[in-house]
């Protein structure tokens, strides 16, 4: 069993050998276990950030209450407040129906009511909170180290493929393995920034900053387009392009690429800078000759994607219901594509 | 925060008792062993050995930082942006402890068994297809890493064999005695390194957590069960570039080191070389400040200690300073290091002194 979290145990046995000799020094032996109120703490693992919104569907709440890997406990329901039944008025031949003005309600205001802030006491001129996170912390990293890992020959010995070529009397020139998902080739992400994806801006956003969490600095590149790659992408501040727009260029082989874009679902029906079925087909083909593997996230169902860009591309529906398994599948999906 | 006086008993990590020197910023160098004597902010100087870059100066938080981890038997996660002194710091703190040390460089290749051991499976493999080598037994395969040594320097140079193998066959030991100085290695305690560990794959620091809590871990080869025979304090750095599991930063007693200012780096300058010319640290010490900050708002990487000190060796070997034709040409080359120049934000002095101008006493 492994030892548990740091907790008050390791802050007693620190004081207690070192005697911090003012508050100030104590308080820092609390910061370096990180310990100190108001520290932000990691979720523990198996929780996920997600709280339940009154919006909550019941489906998904029981999808997630069912989850063996879940360790979500729903929160506690305030009592449903109820009316008090007020006799009917003994008036002979009166309606039996209640006059509202005569009802006393007994209302026990919800126990999430005290949880909530005062809106007169906020400060107008404060940013609005940033919005929900679409997945849970954990939930994220698995999502996206799944979309963007490549499978490199570092696992565990094929004995398969190595029994084949002994037994076929040939030598062994190099030790085949098995195939184990890395991060390390990183991602170059690509940003839709067209109206159409306006309303998902805030979620594009929080994608390349978990990137950037799971990624080293060097191994995430994010460019920005509107409405297809193919017609160029915004020049990073650091080319000190007087263009609007410059070619865009793949990366590396071997580097995975990920799109998130609405494939000009979204946005005004007449807008020129929508993106055409044939944008999007002419990249596929272009990134499948030269070996590019491609993932798009897309924030629309599967029932509003262009057929003939479904077939050709590999789309994933981006939405909090989305998995690792789908992730996964889709993966095996765009590694299957490059196959000759 | 690292600047700020701490005051506490440093039962477990002391340079002053390891035979360093508590300083101050512009104070001779005080060798009083009494912690409220020592100059005004509880900095202490250690020297790992002869070299410049074998100097560290700790800062309070710094040494209740290695108490804390030491106190706890927990381990020590040193983040800080490149260049600002991590390694160097988990080298001396080794030197300090006079503990026998081990170091692992990470990169994103390694697994977590790597650092425990590894098989050599085609090696086996060719030894069981030559005709006139017997078949030896799956240990001589086995390498042990480095968390091994430092877990069981009994059991490594075997390989887990519970009979002593030939000399030719055991393993060496990659670890190295702390320090250059005299100062005796201790066997029965080791200190080991990971350095960068933020660059591995995130599943690394995980993989990790069992081995570390409980000090023990099972060679799949062979089935031998290792346990660790001696006190281990690791040490891991990390640049920040990747974000490391909450289950495992949870588990290790965190420091961040503060980026390096002007006045810092003339201090360390002053202290690995204390014959040189406090002005010229001091000015070097500024252009690299105005370089810094260059960088910063172009988003490339910043000129940091190792940049500082080549620039000073370049202006002793030349003869020169910040105020010569040519430090512009050594500035780019030295401290810059990338295409284009910089735009440096100097102010109508020119690239002046930052902090006090007065010499030390």
């Amino acid at each position: 069993m492994t030892r548990p979290l740091i907790s008050l145990g390791d802050a007693l046995r620190a004081c207690h050998h070192l005697e911090p000799q003012d508050e100030e020094t104590a308080d820092a032996i609390l910061g370096l276990l990180r310990l100190r109120a108001g520290e932000a703490t990691p979720a523990p693992s198996g929780v996920g950030a997600w709280q339940p919104s009154s919006t909550e569907s019941v489906a998904s709440t029981r999808r997630r209450q069912s989850d063996p890997r879940r360790e979500y406990k729903a929160p506690a329901r305030a009592p449903v407040p109820r009316l008090a039944e007020v006799p009917a008025p003994a008036v002979a031949g009166s309606s039996a129906l209640r006059r509202l003005g005569e009802t006393r309600a007994v209302f026990q205001p919800p126990e999430w009511l005290a949880e909530g802030e005062d809106l007169g006491a906020l400060d107008p001129r404060r940013p609005p909170p940033p919005p929900d996170a679409l997945f849970g912390r954990v939930h994220r990293r698995g999502l996206l180290s799944s979309a963007i890992g490549t499978l490199e020959p570092e696992g565990e010995l094929d004995v398969d493929a190595i029994v084949d070529v002994l037994a076929a009397g040939r030598a062994l020139r190099h030790l085949p393995r098995q195939l184990s998902p890395t991060t390390r080739r990183g991602v170059q992400v690509l940003l839709d920034r067209g109206p159409g994806m306006d309303p998902f801006a805030g979620d594009q956003e929080q994608v390349v900053r978990a990137l950037d969490d799971i990624l080293a600095d060097d191994r995430l590149e994010v460019r920005e387009f509107v409405g297809c790659p193919g017609r160029g992408i915004v020049p990073d501040l650091a080319e000190e392009s007087e263009e609007d727009l410059v070619p865009w260029q793949p990366p590396a082989p071997g580097t995975p690429i990920l799109a998130i874009t609405d494939l000009g679902i979204g946005g005004p029906r007449l807008d020129e800078e929508r993106a055409t079925v044939a944008e999007w087909l002419e990249l596929a083909r272009r990134l499948r000759s030269q070996g590019h593997l491609l993932i798009a996230l897309v924030p629309y169902e599967a029932t509003r994607w262009p057929p003939r860009v479904a077939r050709a591309m590999t789309l994933l529906h981006w939405s909090e219901q989305t998995s690792v398994g789908e992730v996964r599948r889709a993966m095996r999906d765009a590694r299957q594509r490059l196959k000759p | 925060m690292s600047r700020a006086r701490m005051r506490f008993t440093r039962k477990f990590f002391d340079p002053l008792a390891a035979g360093g020197e508590a300083i101050d910023a512009f104070d001779d160098v005080d060798t009083s062993d009494d912690y409220d004597d020592d100059g005004e902010d509880g900095r202490m100087l250690f020297r790992a050995g002869p070299r410049p870059e074998d100097v560290y100066v700790y800062t309070p938080h710094v040494l209740l930082a290695l108490n804390v981890a030491l106190a706890t038997g927990r381990p020590l996660l040193i983040s800080g942006e490149p260049g600002s002194g991590k390694t160097t710091l988990a080298a001396n703190a080794a030197a300090v402890l006079g503990w026998w040390s081990y170091k692992q460089m990470v990169t994103s290749r390694i697994q977590a068994a790597d650092l425990l051991w590894t098989f050599d499976a085609l090696d086996r493999l060719n030894d069981a297809n030559m005709p006139d080598q017997s078949l030896r037994e799956k240990h001589y395969y086995v390498h042990p890493g480095r968390l091994w040594w430092a877990f069981s320097p009994r059991s490594a140079p075997h390989r887990g064999l519970t009979e002593i193998p030939e000399e030719k066959l055991r393993a060496s030991d990659p670890g190295t005695p702390a320090a250059e100085s005299d100062h005796r290695p201790v066997h029965d305690k080791a200190v080991i390194l990971f350095d960068e560990i933020d660059k591995a794959d995130p599943d690394v620091p995980n993989d990790l957590l069992e081995p570390l809590d409980i000090r023990q871990f099972t060679v799949r080869e062979t089935n031998d069960t290792i346990v660790a025979e001696r006190q281990v304090l690791l040490m891991m750095t990390t640049n920040g570039e990747r974000e490391l599991p909450p289950a495992f930063m949870r588990r290790c007693v965190s420091l961040t080191l503060d980026p390096p200012d002007a006045t810092w780096f003339a201090d360390v300058a002053r202290h690995k070389y204390p014959e040189g010319d406090w002005k010229l640290h001091r000015a070097v010490a500024a252009e690299v400040m105005l370089h810094r900050d260059a960088a910063r708002k172009r988003g490339v990487r910043e000129p940091s200690t190792g940049e500082f000190l080549d620039a000073l060796e370049v202006c002793g070997e030349l003869g020169i300073d910040t105020s010569s034709k040519v430090w512009d040409d050594v500035a780019m080359s030295v401290l810059w290091k990338h295409e284009r120049p910089p735009d440096l934000e100097r102010d109508a002095s020119g690239a002046g002194v930052a902090g006090e101008d007065e010499a030390p006493e």
